[in-house]
């Protein structure tokens, strides 16, 4: 009876590999999502990281007090009249994460150049979350291991960078600037100071 | 012949359920009892969250924000998944085995004994000012002194879970006279209910958890007492990697029980047999304990501690552990498919005619729908690539709580529906108010997930209280705040109020039914009148063909995005 209403239907009563097909072409659509892993490669190569990169760091790990030392004599060589520090291209810039602040506090770079950024937390885990309008670059910060990041920025403003991993109660006040200027800006910046003694 | 065959297995399911020995009955209701009384609590502190967290209420306070924060998921994540999970193990060991016994009542008592002291010790600590989170990570933790109990409430919960599992699988062993012979072994498994199928696979999970638990938390407690002295920093660094694979593992279980309940919600629910093999569906379920465990690295996309080379492998392993998920997806959908084309409905026509206004139904099939779009939204934190994009943004608990309420917990609900139902032989109490809850809840959850991945995309932070950072942060993101916490934190709430209303009146004023084998007419299993033979399944592969496109769209736009960033990061 049932037969006869199916074949009816045009559908043919039921066998073994009928329902077996379909679940063949589930696990074939299931194991599409494989497909990511060319994506990889494909845009990889449309948007090549600077340098290759190292993904937030190579695990190099760092006595606090010494990184703490190379940050000081950063901020002492590159410290300006405003309390803001310019950064040198192809030399690393040196970022202390301490609850609830960030040192230095505001970064000056030059768009077009290329920098490394390495940051170190002398107590709890932090992050850096660089803010750029619509978006955000996000790495953690770990007590005792260097962030290693290159980072090259194209586009003047100011960038707003925030510790987004929880760190205590002060954790919604610790964030800090990077300020992107333009060459010729940073040119005559350099003469402003030297006028003044710097 | 077949339909006779299957509605007498529904009958027996449900009469199952029903008559499992009243001991057994009493330990998963306090089980029961206790993961609910655990949910209202966290949405009781996600209330104060939702006051906080949303811009237009002007309220921020962090000091407030993160002890009710390390509350809310503590009671959440740990507790309500704890004693649910521990009730849903008992059901697997008697309920769907025949009437079965556990095979230790006092040791079942003890377990949630144990359970119970560990969420009395976590909630005296984050009261007592533990604003650690439930991460709770050192050294950051080692800073607040009531830190101990958090710790030592941990400790308690996994020895109660240990105890549970051990008690369920010692169950498990009693069903097997002849231990040493494999074909006995190899009848009981292809005999038992694939979700009583689904808790023996989970065993080994959560016997790792188990195990993490321990090595984590004995000298992170001994440390925080100062019994031992652990260097501080060295220490942080291992307690964050072995926290990150014993947090992995911890969310599969939710995902395995999960399935394991939509089994029999859609069974119970449709009348819907399986139409392909059994072992299918069992077999899946052992990817998870072997895929699982190697994926971990995906938490860790943006840390400094894992190199490139691994984090891209963790990705590749992690694309993996959507595919049984997937294939569990189709095989339910199919089996409801099948069911419904059985009666003579066409190719779309069969959707329209399941029972939308079961409660129980609606919890599975909006379950089902969030889920999949929760699985989505992860795409482009678990890639090595794209991560860097959304890490520790609001788009994670924008993914998360879709992911832990609108699917895996209102999955759940729909099985309390039945479960209070038949343990109390009441029918469920206020039908109107019980058929929308779940849609209003996966709607809410939605429109959270919606406006919060958009806000994680636009870089708000995951937790911090105030997201303004003194008038320097987007504009976007206070309006972006004030949807997905002020209207989809709201509506979830709302939904979460309702479910605890028609579950307590269902216990206390529930109309009485004759036997514990009936149901009231909201939970009835639809009646399906089979015309034809039908296995055919072809609907049942859109759900999967969409998921897979949408997570290329989302992998390419992330891409798409990180390549028009106007600071270029290597």
């Amino acid at each position: 009876m049932n037969d006869v209403k199916a074949q009816a239907d045009g559908i043919p009563a039921k066998s073994p590999a009928s329902s077996h097909s379909y679940l063949v072409a589930a696990f074939v659509i299931a194991f599409s999502v494989l497909l990511i892993i060319p994506m990889w490669a494909a845009y990889g190569a449309l948007f090549p990281r600077e340098n290759g990169g190292h993904s937030h760091g190579a695990g190099e790990t760092l006595a606090a007090g010494e990184f703490e030392e190379k940050t000081a004599r950063f901020l002492e060589e590159r410290r300006l009249p405003d309390g803001s520090v310019r950064a040198e291209h192809g030399k690393p810039i040196y970022v202390l994460a301490t609850q609830y602040t960030f040192s230095p506090n505001t970064i000056r770079l030059a768009a077009g150049e290329q920098y490394d950024l390495q940051v170190l937390s002398t107590d709890v885990v932090h992050a850096i979350s660089v803010q750029m309008g619509d978006t955000s670059y996000n790495a953690v910060v770990m007590p005792k291991m260097v962030t290693a990041l290159k980072l090259k920025p194209t586009k003047p403003g100011t960038y707003l960078l925030i510790c987004n991993e929880y760190c205590g109660i002060g954790h919604d006040y610790m964030f800090f600037s990077i300020i992107v200027e333009e060459a010729s800006t940073i040119t005559q910046g350099h003469e402003h100071g030297e006028r003044h003694g710097k | 012949m077949a339909s006779d065959m299957a509605s007498k297995d529904r009958l027996s399911l449900v009469q199952e359920i029903g008559k499992s020995h009243p001991d057994d009955q009493k330990l998963m209701a306090a089980y029961g009892i206790a993961g609910l009384l655990s949910l209202v609590g966290a949405f009781a502190l996600a209330a104060i969250l939702v006051v906080i967290k949303t811009p237009a209420f002007g309220l921020a306070r962090g000091d407030l924000y993160y002890r009710m924060l390390t509350g809310h998921a503590i009671l959440g994540f740990v507790y309500w998944f704890a004693f649910v999970q521990a009730a849903l193990l008992i059901a697997g060991a008697t309920a769907l085995r025949n009437g079965g016994r556990l095979w230790s009542l006092k040791l079942g008592w003890l377990a949630f004994a144990l359970t119970t002291a560990g969420l009395v010790s976590n909630m005296v600590g984050v009261f007592s000012g533990a604003d650690v989170l439930y991460t709770a990570f050192p050294p950051l933790a080692e800073s607040f002194a009531a830190t101990p109990l958090i710790y030592l409430g941990y400790l308690f919960v996994a020895a109660g879970a240990f105890l549970i599992t051990l008690d369920f699988l010692a169950s498990v062993f009693t069903w097997v006279e002849k231990k040493g012979s494999v074909d006995a072994w190899q009848r009981m498994l292809s005999e038992i209910h694939i979700s009583t199928f689904a808790a023996i696979c989970a065993v080994p999970l959560i016997f790792s958890i188990v195990l993490a638990a321990f090595f984590l938390y004995v000298p992170a407690f001994l440390g925080s007492v100062g019994w031992i002295s652990t260097e501080a920093r060295e220490f942080a660094l291992k307690f964050r990697l072995t926290y990150h694979v014993m947090f992995h593992i911890i969310h599969y279980v939710p995902a395995m029980a999960m399935i394991a309940v939509a089994y029999v919600l859609v069974e119970l629910t449709t009348g819907a047999n399986s139409v392909y093999r059994k072992t299918v569906a069992k077999g899946l379920f052992l990817m998870y304990p072997a895929v699982v465990p190697p994926t971990f690295v995906y938490h860790l996309m943006a840390d400094p501690s894992i190199t490139q080379g691994i984090k891209i492998i963790g990705s590749a392993l992690s694309l993996l552990v959507w595919i049984p998920s997937l294939l569990h997806m189709f095989i339910i959908t199919g089996m409801m498919e099948a069911g419904m084309r059985s009666a003579g409905h066409g190719l779309f026509g069969w959707i329209r005619h399941l029972p939308w206004r079961n409660p129980a139904f609606a919890s599975l099939i909006m379950g089902m729908i969030t889920f999949g779009i929760a699985g989505g939204l992860t795409a482009v934190l678990l890639q090595e690539q794209t991560a860097s994009l959304l890490h520790g943004t609001f788009a994670v608990p924008a993914y998360i709580h879709p992911m832990v309420v609108g699917a895996a917990s209102l999955i759940y609900m729909g099985i309390i529906y039945y479960g209070v139902s038949i343990c109390m032989k009441r029918d469920i109490w206020g039908s109107v108010i019980a058929r929308l809850q779940p849609y209003l809840l996966s709607v809410a959850l939605l429109v959270f997930a919606w406006a919060g991945t958009l806000a994680g995309y636009a870089g708000v932070p995951r937790r911090t209280a105030d997201i303004s950072f003194g008038g320097r942060a987007p504009a976007s993101w206070e309006t972006l705040m004030n949807v997905a916490m002020g209207a989809g934190g709201s509506l979830t709430l709302t939904a979460g109020v309702l479910f605890f209303v028609v579950i307590g009146m269902t216990m206390l004023a529930g109309k009485k039914l004759p036997a514990a084998s009936e149901l009231g007419r909201d939970l009835a299993t639809l009646e399906v009148t089979p015309t034809r033979e039908f296995v055919y399944t072809p609907t049942a592969l859109i759900p999967g063909v969409i998921f897979v496109l949408v997570v290329l769209m989302f992998t390419a736009g992330a891409f798409a995005i990180i390549g028009n960033w106007p600071i270029k990061f290597g």
